[in-house]
This record gives C-alpha cells, sequence and structure tokens, in this order.
C-alpha cells in the first residue's frame, strides 16, 4: 500500500521529457506567464480573411486581454487596431462584426477615425487649443499584422519576428492546403467556453492515440490497414503535421469523400495539423476545420471553431461540405461531445493536487500514436514561460534543453 | 365523432399541441424510437443557427428521417453528457391550410440541463418551425427545423434539441 501510495506521488520512472506535472494546467501564476509569453509574445490567428469581405469590414476580438478591431481599409489593406479609443479609452466598436463607412467614430465624444488609423476629427477642438493639443498628435493604436494563405495572423508584441520565420517550413503546407489562387471561405463559427485548461484541448486535437474515444474514429480510421503507416513531421516552434491517412466513411454509413476535394487533400483522407500555440487545422477531404484558443482562466478556455470551404463553391458544393463537417464537427457533430468529456474530466482530476503527473511516453517512431509531437508542445511551452514541464515548481534558467523529445525533427 | 367542421379543427389543433408536446418529451426521456416515428417516411429534421461573428446562417443539422434513425440508435456507443434534459415547449401558432390536410406550426422552447450533481441551468432556448401532414388519423413531421438562438452550448451534443 505505502509503495503504491509513494509510486502514484512521486514522478513516474521516465525520462523527464517523458511525463508533465499537472501544476502547469492548474496554476494560476503559470497562467499568466503564458498570457505573457507566449499569447502576448507571439502571432495569433484572429480570423480568416473571408470574414472582412468588403472594405470597412471589422472583427472584433481579445488578445491576450487586449481588446482588438481588425479592419479592411479602402485600399484592401486588413490592419489592426487596439479597440480603444485614445482619448478617453471607450471601445471603437461594442459588437464583434460589421462595416465601417470612411471613418470609424467614437461613441463616447465623437471623435473619429480613419481606417488607417489617423484622427480626423476632434470634435469642438478650440477647448484644446490653449495647450496646443490637435489631432495631428493622436491616432489609433497599431497592432501587426500578416497574412498567409487567407489567415490572418496578428501580434501585440511589435518586434515579433515575421510570421513566415515563425511558421517556417509550415509556410509550404498553409500554401499548398490554402493556396491563394483558390481562396477559402469560412461558411461556419462556434464557440465554447470549456472548463478545463487551453493546453488540454491543444493536446486533445494533437493527439492520435485518443481516437481510440471516438466510435467513428474506431470504425473509420484505427480500423484502416495503413493506419500506422502515417509519420508525424516536427518542426522547429513546435509547430507538427501528420501524414494524410485516408478513412473508411462508409464504415459508419457514411458518404465516401472522392469528389470536391479541398486543396492539397487525397480522397477520403484526413490531415491534422499545429501551429504553435493554439491554431489547430483539422481537413477531412472535402472541408477544413480550424480551432483556435483564448485562455480564460487555467480552467476555462474558448474554442472557437470554423469551418471552411472554397470561396468558389457552388450551392450544392457548399452542402455538401457542410454535411461533411457536420457529420463530424459542429455543435452538434460525433466527436466534440466525446471529446469535451475527456478533457473537463481531466481537469476535474487535476485540480487541487489529486493527480500529479501525465504520460506522454509513446515512442513509435513518429507514427500516428507516438507522443512526439506532444513531448515537443510541452518542451516549447516550457522554453516561452521558462517553466519545465515535468517539474512546474521549477524555473528554467537561460535556454537549457532536455535533449531528446522523442526523435528528431527534421 | 366530430359533429362538424369547426369541431375537426378544434381536434386536428389539440392533436398537432399534443404531437409537438410528445417530440419534447421523447427526446427527454431519450425515447428516441417514439421520437423519430412522429416524423413521416420521407421527414426531415434541421438545426440551424445565425452566427453574428461572421455574419452568416449556418446549417448544423440535416438530416433524412432514416439518417436521424441511425445517428440515435448509435448514441448509445458514444461518451454523452450525463446530465438530464428537460424541455418546456409552448406552442405559438398552428395555420392549417385549405383542405385542413398539411399545418405549419411555430412554437418556443427552451431546454433544461441537469447536471449529476442535481444543478439546473438553461441550456439552449429557440424555436421549433415544424410543417406537418395528415397521416390518417394522426398528424406527423414532414420537416422540423429547429432555429437555436444559444450559441455558446454548456456540452455540445448531437442530440436533437
Ligand atoms: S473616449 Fe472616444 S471620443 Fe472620448
Ligand atoms: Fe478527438
Amino acid at each position: 500500500m505505502e509503495d503504491k501510495i509513494t509510486r502514484w506521488e512521486n514522478p513516474p520512472s521516465l525520462p523527464p521529457t517523458h511525463y508533465v506535472d499537472n501544476r502547469i494546467f492548474t496554476d494560476s501564476e503559470i497562467f499568466s506567464e503564458e498570457r505573457d509569453g507566449i499569447f502576448a509574445a507571439t502571432w495569433k490567428l484572429v480570423c480568416h480573411e473571408s470574414e472582412l469581405p468588403q472594405p470597412g469590414s471589422y472583427r472584433a476580438l481579445t488578445l491576450a486581454g487586449r481588446p482588438l478591431i481588425v479592419v479592411r481599409g479602402h485600399d484592401n489593406e486588413i490592419r489592426t487596431f487596439f479597440n480603444i479609443c485614445p482619448h478617453r479609452g471607450a471601445p471603437l466598436v461594442r459588437d464583434e462584426r460589421g462595416t465601417f463607412g470612411k471613418r470609424i467614430q467614437c461613441f463616447y465624444h465623437l471623435w473619429t477615425y480613419d481606417l488607417v488609423g489617423n484622427c480626423t476629427g476632434i470634435t469642438r477642438p478650440v477647448g484644446y487649443e490653449p495647450v496646443g493639443f490637435s489631432k495631428e498628435g493622436i491616432g489609433l493604436r497599431p497592432v501587426r499584422t500578416e497574412i498567409i494563405g487567407g489567415l490572418v495572423f496578428v501580434s501585440i508584441q511589435n518586434e515579433v519576428e515575421p510570421l513566415e520565420d515563425f511558421l517556417g517550413t509550415m509556410v509550404d503546407h498553409i500554401r499548398l492546403h490554402l493556396p491563394d489562387d483558390q481562396p477559402l471561405e469560412v461558411f461556419h463559427y462556434h464557440r465554447s467556453e470549456i472548463r478545463c485548461n487551453w493546453k488540454l484541448w491543444v493536446d486533445n486535437n494533437s493527439e492520435q492515440y485518443h481516437e481510440f474515444l471516438h466510435v467513428l474514429n474506431r470504425k473509420t480510421g484505427l480500423a484502416q490497414p495503413d493506419y500506422h503507416e502515417r509519420r508525424w513531421h516536427l518542426y522547429p516552434n513546435s509547430h507538427n503535421v501528420i501524414d494524410q491517412g485516408a478513412m473508411n466513411y462508409g464504415n459508419v454509413g457514411l458518404e465516401e469523400r472522392s469528389e470536391g476535394l479541398m486543396p492539397g487533400m487525397q480522397p477520403d483522407a484526413l490531415l491534422v495539423m499545429l501551429l504553435f500555440p493554439d491554431i489547430m487545422i483539422n481537413v477531412r477531404a472535402t472541408v477544413m476545420r480550424i480551432d483556435t484558443i483564448t485562455p480564460v482562466a487555467p480552467d476555462r478556455t474558448i474554442v472557437e471553431w470554423r469551418g471552411l470551404g472554397l470561396k468558389s463553391d457552388s450551392r450544392e458544393q457548399r452542402e455538401i461540405r457542410t454535411r461533411h463537417h457536420n457529420q463530424v464537427w459542429g455543435p452538434a457533430g460525433r466527436n466534440l461531445p466525446e471529446d469535451i468529456s475527456a478533457v473537463e474530466a481531466q481537469q476535474i482530476s487535476m485540480s487541487n493536487d489529486a493527480f500529479r503527473y501525465s504520460i506522454y511516453a509513446r515512442e513509435e517512431e513518429l507514427r500516428p500514436h507516438d507522443d512526439s509531437n506532444l513531448r515537443s508542445f510541452y518542451q516549447e511551452w516550457g522554453r516561452r514561460v521558462g517553466r519545465w514541464p515535468h517539474d512546474a515548481g521549477a524555473r528554467r534558467s537561460e535556454k537549457t534543453e532536455l535533449g531528446v523529445v522523442g526523435i528528431a525533427s527534421e | 365523432m366530430p359533429v362538424n367542421k369547426e369541431q375537426t379543427k378544434l381536434e386536428d389543433r389539440e392533436t398537432i399541441r399534443t404531437l409537438i408536446s410528445s417530440s419534447a418529451k421523447f427526446l427527454d426521456e431519450g425515447n428516441y424510437a417514439h421520437f423519430t416515428e412522429l416524423f413521416l417516411e420521407n421527414g426531415r429534421y434541421l438545426l440551424v443557427a445565425r452566427s453574428d461573428e461572421i455574419g452568416r446562417d449556418m446549417t448544423w443539422l440535416d438530416m433524412s428521417r432514416d439518417e436521424l434513425v441511425v445517428l440515435l440508435k448509435e448514441s448509445h456507443q458514444h461518451v454523452h453528457d450525463l446530465a438530464e434534459r428537460m424541455h418546456i415547449v409552448s406552442v405559438d401558432q398552428i395555420l392549417l391550410d385549405g383542405l385542413d390536410n398539411s399545418a405549419q406550426v411555430q412554437s418556443s422552447f427552451a431546454v433544461f440541463r441537469t447536471d449529476t450533481a442535481g444543478n439546473t441551468q438553461v441550456y439552449a432556448v429557440g424555436r421549433y418551425r415544424d410543417s406537418l401532414e395528415r397521416d390518417g388519423k394522426d398528424w406527423r413531421i414532414k420537416e422540423r427545423c429547429v432555429n437555436v438562438q444559444t450559441r455558446m452550448f454548456r456540452t455540445p451534443t448531437p442530440t436533437p434539441l
């Protein structure tokens, strides 16, 4: 009995890369370090350009606690600003989405701005004349914005490395699956607040081993003869992608997906990729899904789900994509409730220190059920927040590495 | 036995009200076989919502009765929400066609979710827009379109609302 309890409380006898101290999912100090060290320090996908269909279109959102608006200018350029009026801090817009005319007008004292961020009008400016203050001396706070494959990324860290450098090899995968000459379009959007740490959602979505959880995946994927022949490809900054593999939808009475394939996809194939830290792109042959995350608290996470087809889709084609999307995904899909049940239950076990260590020890030469991609994710996380994933209490000095994540990346 | 047309209409309306409330009750009880029997053979079930974020109407489910039967038959194989659900439905409008052989019905609904610890919360609200057809003595659903206003679900599920 003693022995069994000690075994439960002590770190597992595995290399330190192969398990995680669960306090990284529950600790509020670590949570704020992540906000500064990851979400405020790197690139974040905020929307797809099809969500800003015309000059003047805007989307409002929050990144690492900062309210932002993404705006398509009259020059068609997409820019991002703090959604804050520089006068006294009223929000420039109060809704999620809309279209500006020529100007953005603050609702409080009616100052106006153009879509490039210049202040174009101050009400009753005469009052500022004695102190020599005028609209020329003020404007909206710009935010770094870059677009690749129609995906709009922003960073509130002005000195952040260029997006393409950050994404590295993943740029090729993005260009293959979201090519500029075949633009995509968002047709589905929903979100949920899930009661778990944001990393558990990324972890769940990136992990292929948990396909055992899903009836649908057991029947359509795990039973496929060459299921285990695919390989993970791990890249710097912990981005990763797994080879496509064909599913057998007929096994659950669903139609096959051989026509109207999304760019770069093979018939019936499933593709999963992660852009660190939180962008999960899944393609099931005829339809794409993109998840992104907003951490709210150590045990609360808002997940946004988008479904995408091709902008050029006919009505019939879009209906097929929508159906294929909904067969598995969407709020009424078969898999989502199962994933949420799993991660929320994990979070409960981890709270109050009842369950200290999680095991990430599978080594299968980068085959689907290898945990290398998750090990790489947690190491990258640790590097950015200055902690060790296996010992949440310890701060790491400078960029020491534990070495082998599993198998070297290519 | 009905004595005149007015009485038939009243009886039809009463039958239709019962049909709508039974549909909700069967779902609450997990009695999916009875739920799907309320649909005509070529019946259809739709779940639609509006996204303010992307400014579009979305279809979340669009199934024939047969597809719905398969989905619900398999539902016990899925890891599912252990909470109980309760529908409160109010029929707002029943429009019978001239021949009294079909009807358009609009109802409002709220679904409450009671978790395993006994906490109850509103799970979803919305409207049913039902197209019904007379089927002998009974009425059955040709198409149910569930227009759901709630978009942030505490626990998503493929079980019809
Ligand atoms: S706060 Fe915007 S005009 Fe005053
Ligand atoms: Fe899953």
